[in-house]
């Protein structure tokens, strides 16, 4: 059984309404764990990653009809799955009234006490920093610093300039620095 | 590559390489069943409300309760109403044809002590109807000798071996 399916591939197996469902399963075996980690460092919880990656899922099964290869199709997946990151903690910012600040604050708790978070005390520090920043710096940070993603592409999924990219990232290092050599 | 590695993150690096293992875990295959729960949801967004299971098996269910309830209500009238209209005389001649398939119980069950009687009394009612029979038979005014005639009784007697001289006795 072949295991490295391309994107072209995978597409061409969708488009035909026939291999329709196999299509769809081998775009969740090849992005499924991708798109859960990119969601699950935003929103730290694992039921909730859990729940905005299956919506993520959900809405590509529905739009795969109108993805024309435009763009690249990973990166099309990424950026419903960091949409659905950031409605989700912009809809707990007004669901519950709470204040920017707060919310980091209730992330942080829950790494404290997260079942599924195991990561040591320099780890710890590094998410507890990265919390203190934007969520746009913070998606752009993981993207580059944990999933390795080029600039380009992740300017491709977030819809914004190069240059303005590589402006968000350098802030965001050098916030978590100060936050590194400060504690 | 270059645009890649023009912003220095080198204390963020560094104090990261003090750090040893994974920090976010899953539970134990947890991306196995993933793709069922993505398909599961795609099929309850797919599936109108009123074909979704659980709607179902609620309607189902809902509509069993009311039945049971409409058979519990009626079923003690509907045993009234059958006995007021079958007569004894039918219930009789059904038990009788059906014996071999109903069971004691389920005549016992069905029938009042008083509806319920033995072929000993059944035998003796019978016999009490046939008396009554010769009884009513009895009632009728016997014939006298005026209801025949002279020729009838001449044969009469001498069928029963009365000779010519008996008649002297008469």
């Amino acid at each position: 059984m072949k295991l490295n399916w391309t994107d072209e591939e995978i597409i061409e197996k969708i488009q035909d309404e026939k291999t329709i469902n196999y299509g769809f399963n081998l775009l969740m075996d090849k992005y499924q764990e991708k798109v859960y980690w990119v969601i699950r460092r935003m929103v730290i919880e694992h039921e909730v990653a859990d729940d905005v990656a299956q919506e993520t899922f959900v809405k590509v099964w529905k739009n795969i009809g109108s993805f024309k290869g435009g763009s690249k199709l990973y990166t099309w997946i990424y950026r419903i799955a960091t949409n659905e990151a950031l409605n989700h903690l912009r809809k707990k910012k007004r669901r519950f009234f709470v204040p920017i600040g707060d919310i980091e604050h209730e992330l942080s708790s829950s790494l404290d006490t997260d079942a599924y978070y195991s990561g040591d005390e320099i780890q710890l520090k590094l998410q507890k920093a990265l919390l203190k920043l934007p969520e746009k710096q913070r998606l752009v940070f993981n993207m580059k610093y944990f999933e390795e993603m080029k600039f380009k592409d992740i300017a491709e999924i977030m819809e914004v300039s190069i240059g303005g990219l590589k402006a968000q990232f350098h802030h965001a290092v050098k916030k978590i620095e100060k936050f590194i050599q400060e504690d | 590559m270059s645009d890649d590695k023009d912003i220095d993150d080198k204390v963020v690096r560094d104090f990261l390489k003090q750090s040893s293992g994974t920090e976010f875990n899953v539970p134990e295959d947890y991306f196995k069943g993933f793709q069922k729960n993505v398909h599961s949801k795609i099929y309850q967004d797919h599936t109108p409300w009123w074909k979704l299971p659980q709607i179902k098996i609620g309607v189902s269910v809902l509509t069993s309760v009311v039945l049971v309830f409409f058979v519990v209500k009626e079923f003690p009238e509907n045993i009234d109403q059958a006995k007021y209209e079958l007569n004894k005389e039918e219930l009789l001649a059904y038990f009788s044809e059906n014996i071999d398939e109903i069971s004691e119980a389920e005549i016992l069950e069905v029938m009042d002590d008083r509806d319920f009687i033995f072929p000993a009394q059944r035998m003796e009612q019978s016999d009490s109807t046939k008396t009554e029979k010769k009884k009513e038979e009895n009632n009728e005014i016997p014939p006298t000798l005026d209801d025949f005639t002279d020729d009838e009784i001449y044969e009469y007697m001498l069928d029963e071996g009365y000779g010519s001289g008996d008649w002297d006795n008469l």
